[in-house]
């Protein structure tokens, strides 16, 4: 296998749709849910434990721009197998595929879940699911180009929904933050581990780079991308620690949502329902993006041909998503994939930087 | 080709076979307000005012009362007696009799608030009369339903700072939270007109006591969501004779009213470190004077001063006496224990232990007025 | 044939000429005799102007003091146009187009001279495309005429007009018009490219040729634009894009094109700027309405009443317990009930069509809902839907906009809001993935292009606006010094 890809400038896109691509792949299902997750571990100084998984994050994605950096135009893919050789590398490869199969499948069966519970219980899930895996392989089937503008469209699509938070913000109640730091070290480290599964999605930059035009120009993008995120369930986690009690907030699986649930104007009696439905327009960049990423490393390690992949795959999840049915396996789905995520995502970059490393410096020595 | 084929068939199957039970709305009888009454020791009756749409009937809605343990029950029952399938997502008034909400709300609101189609932004109101009675009362011109008309008469009196907040949400969140009991307006009948008696204390989510307009205007100030609206105090008769004009009116004699217009005011509760029961509340107040019943000089500096003290001095001891009721009953609306949880880490105030602490809660108020204007004569 | 090729006798000529005209009776064939020497006129009677064919023709030809060579006939006959000839089919073909033959018995080659009349009509003010503020001209269906307008308003010689023949059976002249200098090379070339590439045996009209060489066929969104206006066609043409005229057709295809472009009108250009963008933002908060309103509201009805604001509640409830269908049989009842209304307005004639709109606009509606077949809050809807999709400058994407409602009331009738959102998400996708003329179709928005949101969402005054659209690649993009075109010469003293 080629370690560097060749790409033809026509597929390649400007590193400006960095900023959306990996915005759009971290807002996802995750933060419908997240305030909750935080809050049970970090309590009232939640915005600290964000703003730490913030920092953190920052650091992971400077990492991962210096190993690519390393290379002229790989992936991950390509990487491993130059550090870790061929067999090992495809090893590897296969973690990312599994972890990338299993985060889409987690983030379909969350979108239908909260869709069954606040707008239609008698929605089959097949049909819910069909409807999802369609868009996904009708935009995948479109190449690099509509990927990346699906992210850009549908981000400039839903974005504005952040403004109708004014209202629920009217109602909050500042008391519930003080007083501040008065939550432990290790309760704010559990709490940004959480945030963990809300912000996975920056792996994305390792399959993505190769199609960059202006390498040199990825750095501002992407942070802007993170640090918007960050702003986001940020914004989300306050909003909400201010508008429900604590107990109530322990209690609310999807605080986001029912904090849209207060939100109506003059035309829309109920916005929660309107902003549900929308939040598919969320939900498509991400798979979408997802899936692109696992049919290009299923071509990459297997030389698999794209379309049987794709239908192969959209197949898969399917299935998998029918099999799924109790809330308490989706619970353990998310658990596993949203672990997986955090070793694969946020440590195992900051290993295979010094590995990079001594591998070049090995070649090096070794071709003087 | 063929594949396109494919498709369209796949579509048409979906189309088919994906369907999802409709609710038209014509089929439906959409509940806006229900009432709950005690009906025995067991089971409660409950009073749902619905819309419901019928070519033959000029009326839209209707009143359905039944009786049954649990509140879903109730519907389910309800259901029997109507042509209409009865939904809930329209809620937007819950009335609760006196009685029953002395037994505690929750257990009729968790339903409320785990449905998803429930609006957060109903209200809930207690009742000193069967709620079936008060829903029953058609009188309103304006609005064709009963139901509505209560809400708009809730809605109205929150917005004009007569009443706080009446809102499921608000309710749930004092009611969850620590240091904070939640309040809801008290309605009643009289000559078949619904009205506003006063508001509704609670203890966790039980009725315990009610409370007059006079001192819900207290509680208001001290929850400082008193920003806009109008108040009368009755001063001691001879407060201001110093100032009296010199020609004596007919408006000499009787007590000396003062009707006055807040404009704006600022609240602090300050709790002493460590102690949630030791607390300092400083009140100040803008204010318009709008009435007064006797003829005071108001050119006056010092009579203006002086009025300011006596209101001042009067406030101070209605909230005084007002703390006075909240101990007894062992409630804290104004939620002093919450603003001791927000400014200290050690000995936190919780749900549990509070409530045996307010009794000995020592509240101090320092009131400032400041009597801005005084209308268009002097 | 065996006597295709000259030089022939003259009987054996004439023989030739007939069969190869199957006999017609229009074909006319003179002998003249002039200083002893046969000179052969052909013509179709009706294909030439007579008069001119008797002063410019033949009265040179029959005072000629000396026998006529084919040199002379073509060097001393005061016309312009002529042509030698050498085949019969030639002949023929020159014939038919409205030429003169002129043919010296026993010579190796016939002259032809080009003395058309072509029925047409005069230039005419635009019908389907009318600006209220603006040139009125519109192109019509000859060729040369619509050539004229064009080179007229773009008196520039670097203007390129290449000339493609379309058809093998029924030859359509087409012609590719673009600015030399401004024109992306790549465009042209895909451009003549994709036309000279067809197989077909007739082209009937411009649309045809612009379904023909479109990116995708089976989309419903058009992507090159069919305009009658040589003004839009010009001004086009001066931003670097391609401009396809087809004899005989009223209409010219511009490309490439993008999604916007469609709304954009050469009005909003004419009058000020601030007027321009509100009317351009208003075009497409009218699409978004059009195509979201009705499928809202059969969503609301069928699935979401929770939604529904409690003051609508009770007077769309009284008005929907009339109506014995269920909302999205009642939606498409009506949406069809106005789409029927158009149609046959416009297959009516003008007198006749407005009374038809009143009729069914008024008559029918208001006997629609007394009659509870449907509720009157629908009516309103679907009417506002209607209305706003006959915003759009261009009427095929009108006509798109109203069709893709169809689908989409039907989603809404049997998924509610998440088969909406599905539908939108469809046709986003969907749009994304077109392209025009290979170039994307839903630029300037993706790929983003910040000075082409100038321009194409809004408009910008023009001294802001300095660059010409970057998605159709030009090779000059700036318009004019931004400073310059800034700079006020007033002649006022102070």
């Amino acid at each position: 296998m080629n370690t560097n890809l060749i790409i033809k400038p026509d597929k390649a896109v400007e590193a400006f749709y960095l900023f959306f691509i990996v915005h759009t792949l971290q807002i996802g299902a995750g933060l419908m849910g997240v305030p909750r997750i935080i809050f049970t571990e970090s309590e009232a100084d939640s915005w600290i434990a964000i703003l730490l998984a913030g920092i953190y994050l920052h650091f992971v994605a400077w990492i991962m721009i210096l190993i690519l950096r390393k290379y002229d135009n790989a992936d991950i893919i390509g990487i491993q197998c130059d550090v870790f050789g061929r067999w090992l590398g495809a090893v590897l490869g296969m973690v990312y595929v599994l972890y990338l199969f299993s985060i889409l499948l987690s983030v379909i069966k969350n979108y239908i879940e909260v869709v069954q519970v606040f707008i239609f219980p008698e929605i089959p899930l097949w049909l819910m699911s069909s409807f999802l895996l369609s868009l996904m392989i009708y935009a995948v089937l479109g190449g690099f180009r509509v990927v990346v503008g699906t992210s850009f469209i549908f981000f400039l699509l839903t974005i504005w929904m952040v403004f109708t938070l004014a209202q629920p913000i009217s109602y909050m109640d500042w008391d519930h933050f003080t007083p501040v730091f008065h939550t432990g070290f290790l309760d704010l480290m559990k709490g940004a581990y959480k945030t963990a599964y809300s912000v996975l999605g920056l792996e994305i930059l390792f399959f993505v780079y190769p199609y960059i035009k202006n390498k040199q120009k990825i750095s501002l993008p992407v942070h802007a991308g993170l640090a918007l995120t960050t702003f986001l369930i940020l914004l989300v986690t306050v909003v909400s620690i201010g508008y429900f009690s604590p107990e109530q907030l322990k209690e609310t699986v999807w605080a986001t949502l029912s904090l849209f649930k207060i939100i109506s104007y003059p035309v829309v009696e109920r916005f929660d329902f309107i902003a549900i439905a929308l939040w598919m327009m969320v939900i498509i960049p991400n798979i979408v993006l997802f899936c692109w990423a696992l049919i290009q490393s299923l071509n990459r390690l297997f030389q698999l041909p794209e379309k049987p992949s794709l239908y192969g795959v959209a197949l898969l999840l399917f299935l998998a998503s029918i099999l799924i049915e109790y809330r308490v396996h989706i619970d353990k789905l998310t658990d596993w994939t949203s672990t997986l995520g955090f070793w694969l995502v946020f440590i195992y970059p900051v290993i295979l930087y010094p590995l990079v490393l001594i591998r070049k410096r090995f070649r090096k020595e070794n071709s003087i | 080709m063929k594949r396109k084929r494919i498709i369209l068939i796949v579509l048409l199957v979906l189309i088919c076979s994906g369907c999802i039970p409709k609710s038209y709305i014509e089929q439906l009888g959409i509940i806006t307000a229900v009432g709950y009454d005690m009906a025995g020791e067991k089971s409660i009756r409950g009073t749902m005012v619905m819309y419901q749409f019928d070519p033959s009937t000029t009326s839209a809605s209707q009143v359905v009362t039944s009786e049954a343990a649990t509140s879903k029950g109730l519907r389910f029952e309800a259901n029997r007696m109507t042509s209409h399938r009865l939904v809930s997502g329209q809620v937007r008034l819950e009335l609760f009799q006196d009685q029953l909400a002395a037994k505690g709300m929750t257990r009729y609101m968790d339903t409320l608030e785990r449905d998803a189609k429930v609006s957060d932004m109903g209200l809930l109101g207690v009742s000193e009369v069967p709620t079936a009675d008060l829903l029953k009362i058609n009188n309103s011109k304006e609005s064709s339903n009963s139901g509505e008309s209560i809400k708009k008469m809730i809605e109205k009196s929150v917005d004009n700072d007569v009443l706080p907040d009446a809102t499921i949400r608000t309710f749930m969140h004092d009611y969850r939270d620590a240091g904070i009991d939640p309040t809801l307006p008290m309605l009643s009948s009289k000559e078949d007109t619904v009205m506003i008696s006063g508001l509704a204390l609670f203890k966790d989510d039980r009725y315990t006591a009610k409370i007059s307009p006079q001192e819900t205007f207290y509680l208001l100030l001290l929850k400082e969501e008193y920003k806009d609206g109008q108040f009368q105090l009755q001063l001691p008769d001879e407060a201001l004779k110093e100032f009296h004009k010199d020609t004596p009116g007919p408006s000499e004699e009787g007590p000396l009213h003062v009707s006055l217009h807040e404009i704006d005011s600022g609240l602090n509760i300050q709790p002493k470190q460590g102690d949630p029961t030791e607390q300092d509340v400083k009140v100040t107040m803008e204010a318009r004077l709008l009435e007064i019943t006797k003829d005071v000089d108001l050119k006056n500096k010092k009579a203006i001063h002086k009025l300011e003290e006596e209101i001042e001095k009067k406030v101070k001891s209605d909230l005084e006496q007002f703390m006075n009721v909240l101990k007894e009953n062992q409630v804290d609306p104004v939620g002093f224990g919450k603003a001791y949880n927000a400014k200290n880490r050690e000995n936190r105030v919780t749900n549990e232990n509070w409530r045996q602490q307010i009794p000995n809660l020592n509240v101090s108020f320092d009131v400032n007025l400041k009597l801005l204007r005084h209308g268009t004569v002097e | 044939m065996e006597h295709s090729t000259l030089p022939l006798q003259l009987d054996n000529y004439l023989n030739t000429l007939k069969q190869q005209f199957n006999e017609s009776p229009d074909l006319v064939q003179k002998v003249f005799h002039i200083k002893g020497q046969e000179v052969v006129i052909h013509f179709i009677s009706y294909q030439i102007k007579k008069d001119r064919l008797e002063r410019e023709l033949l009265e040179s030809l029959t005072k000629s003091d000396k026998p006529w060579s084919v040199h002379d006939l073509q060097n001393k006959i005061p016309l312009a146009s002529s042509q030698t000839v050498s085949s019969m089919d030639q002949i023929a073909e020159h014939i038919i187009h409205g030429n003169v033959v002129v043919y010296l018995p026993g010579e190796k080659e016939a002259v032809a001279f080009l003395l058309p009349q072509q029925q047409t009509r005069a230039l005419d003010r635009a019908e389907t495309e009318s600006l209220v503020f603006g040139p009125q001209l519109a192109f019509t269906e000859s060729l040369v005429t619509n050539l004229n307008v064009i080179r007229w308003r773009l008196d520039t010689d670097d203007l390129v007009v290449e000339k493609l023949i379309v058809g093998d059976r029924i030859k359509s002249e087409v012609r590719v018009v673009y600015l030399k200098s401004l024109a992306n090379e790549e465009n042209v070339d895909t451009m003549r490219q994709r036309i000279s590439d067809l197989k077909v045996s007739e082209v009937e009209d411009t649309s045809v040729l612009g379904q023909l060489i479109e990116d995708s066929s089976s989309s419903i969104f058009p992507q090159l634009i069919n305009t009658e206006l040589p003004d839009r066609f010009c001004n086009s043409i001066s931003k670097g894009r391609i401009g396809v005229l087809v004899d005989k057709s009223p209409t010219a295809l511009i490309g490439p094109m993008t999604l916007f472009s469609f709304f954009e009108s050469t009005e909003d250009l004419y009058m000020r700027w601030n007027m321009g963008t509100f009317i351009r933002l208003l075009r497409f908060i009218a699409m978004a309405l059009s195509i979201i309103l009705t499928p809202m509201y059969v969503a609301a009805l069928t699935y979401h009443y929770e939604i529904i604001p409690t003051s609508l509640l009770v007077s769309l409830g009284q008005s929907r317990a009339m109506v014995p269908f269920p909302p999205v049989l009642e939606a498409l009842l009506l949406e069809m009930l106005i789409e029927l209304l158009r149609e046959a307005g416009a297959r009516l004639p003008t007198k006749v069509g407005q009374t038809m709109g009143i009729v069914g606009g008024i008559v029918l509606g208001q006997a629609a809902v007394k009659a509870g077949f449907t509720s009157n809050i629908l009516i309103i809807i679907i009417a506002l839907s209607a209305l706003a999709s006959f915003t759009a400058p261009s009427y095929l994407m009108g006509t798109a906009i109203r069709i893709i409602r169809f689908p989409m009331i039907i989603l809404a009738g049997a998924w509610g809001l998440i088969g909406i959102t599905f539908a939108l998400s469809f046709i986003l996708i969907h749009l994304l993935k077109q392209k025009s003329l290979g170039r994307p179709y839903l630029a300037p928005i993706y790929p983003f292009q910040w000075k082409d949101i100038n321009d194409s969402l809004i408009r910008l005054p023009f001294q802001k606006n300095d660059t010409r659209p970057l998605n159709v690649m030009p090779e000059d993009t700036s318009r004019y010094d931004q400073l310059k075109a800034a700079e006020k010469k007033d002649v006022d003293p102070s």
